[in-house]
């Protein structure tokens, strides 16, 4: 068919040029690839209670009380490469942590969707066999009270100094679940905030900050401790007085301690307690060197 | 990403932006864009190995945006008139005051039209795709398409008229 339509009218145009759609905030697609990557592995993450999402569907299994439960649930065998995922943190705080996913395109579609009726045609060509909103995962992990439940509290040392209460910073909501292989300046320059905007400018230094930290969250979480450290003494490289510093020396002694460099760990200790003398993370920052 | 298929946090990356502007050009709210896009990227995740790595991503990525955004809006309020579903004042913070109001008489324009006309004219006028792409992406005959696109300018035309209008006379009341 060769008809063509004409140009759209002239002031049609300018009025679509000038109402460009808003763009994604960082937050916003960090925390969306986080639900993307937990459902795609089957993993449930704590409900979300700050009211976001939409749609009437079933969500994806939050625990009672706020606390996640520790499992994994693959959807489908050779679906996804699922390295590690742990759920941390406690206190009801219900921090979480995905670990390393990779995503790889499944080779088939996965298991059907009980309940899941879908719109007549909509698998023909576009849609999927299976419908995602059947089994959302809440919206983000944000916390109730709007603090940050970071990881580097008790859980996030395996099977050590059980019970200490979580650090808390104040870094916006969300832990995310990013690729250590992506770039983190990529990370940050995704955020679509205008350049030369100081605000912006730090909103993307500490969405760097905070990929690089989850880099090492996710590394200390499965025992890779050489990948911690690297991420960390990055973050110590890129960001000496960074945000999230109070966040990265928690995880430097932990790393460091689980290396077997006790020293260098206690040294660390001792600095982190200098520094912060109230911080809510000294009871895990004590029981990585906790004999 | 000719000839490989890209890997789904590639596609997210770059995709991510395109989905969420045309999510919000077809009507979806602010509250409503973690789910759609969360929806959007497992079913392109699930469907990535049937995806052709030789064509541009993009238009298949729409398809299943338009596909997820149509069932969700199922879903949720059948009895929901367009212009109640698609009523959302929060462009961000961003925007300059032109922009806004221009977002404002674009979205509230587009949600006159009904959804299959919506779609094609968001397609094919605002994200490039041609009335070929436009036509097989809603599954629809190409001269279908052709009168849905040209019938949705007019509307679209007369709408974005109507709500300047409206909005001249608001700001002019101030």
């Amino acid at each position: 068919m060769s008809e063509r339509l004409p140009p759209l009218h002239e002031a049609l145009r300018a009025v679509f040029d000038t109402a460009t759609p808003p763009q994604p905030s960082a937050e916003f697609e960090a925390r969306v690839l986080e639900r993307v990557t937990a459902t795609l592995a089957g993993v449930a993450l704590p409900e979300d209670t700050s009211g976001s999402g939409g749609f009437s569907g079933p969500t994806g299994a939050p625990t009672p009380d706020g606390v996640p439960a520790p499992g994994v649930v693959v959807v489908k065998k050779g679906v996804l490469a699922l390295g590690a995922a742990l759920l941390l943190g406690g206190g009801g705080l219900g921090g979480v942590l995905v670990g390393r996913v990779v995503l790889t395109p499944p080779a088939a579609e996965v298991k059907a969707s009980p309940g899941g009726a879908r719109a007549k045609g909509s698998d023909e060509a576009l849609g999927s066999a299976h419908d995602p909103a059947d089994e959302r995962p809440a919206a983000g992990v944000q916390r109730p009270s709007g603090a940050t439940a970071s990881v580097g509290g008790a859980g996030s040392m395996p099977a050590k100094a059980a019970g200490a209460p979580n650090e808390v910073s104040a870094a916006p909501p969300g832990p995310k679940a990013p690729q250590p292989s992506a770039s983190v300046q990529g990370l940050a320059d995704a955020g679509g905030a205008p350049a030369g905007h100081e605000d912006a400018s730090r909103d993307t230094a500490l969405s760097a900050e905070r990929a690089l930290l989850e880099v090492a969250r996710t590394a200390l979480a499965r025992g890779d401790v050489g990948a911690t450290l690297a991420a960390v003494e990055r973050h110590e490289r890129e960001f000496p007085g960074g945000r999230l510093l109070e966040e990265r020396e928690v995880l430097f002694v932990q790393a460091l301690a689980l290396s077997g460099r006790r020293g260098d760990a206690a040294a660390r200790q001792a600095a982190f307690k200098t520094r912060f003398p109230d911080s809510l993370s000294l009871p895990a920052v004590d029981a990585a060197l906790a004999p | 990403m000719s000839g490989e298929r890209p890997g789904l946090e590639a596609l997210y990356r770059s995709e991510l932006r395109s989905v969420y502007a045309f999510l919000w050009r077809l009507g979806a709210q602010e509250s409503e864009m973690d789910d759609l896009a969360h929806d959007v990227f497992v079913t392109a995740a699930r469907r990535l190995s049937s995806f052709d790595p030789a064509r541009p991503a993009r238009p298949w990525l729409l398809g299943i945006a338009f596909r997820v955004f149509s069932d969700a809006r199922r879903k949720r309020r059948p009895t929901e008139t367009p212009s109640e579903a698609m009523e959302d004042p929060v462009p961000g913070p961003e925007a300059s005051v032109e922009r806004r109001q221009a977002q404002q008489v674009i979205r509230r324009a587009l949600a006159t039209l009904p959804e299959e006309r919506r779609v094609a004219f968001v397609l094919h006028e605002l994200e490039g795709l041609t009335p070929s792409e436009v036509s097989n992406l809603m599954q629809a005959p190409l001269m279908t398409t052709y009168s849905r696109l040209k019938t949705a300018r007019d509307e679209v035309a007369s709408a974005v008229r109507r709500f300047q209008l409206i909005e001249q006379s608001r700001n002019g009341s101030r």
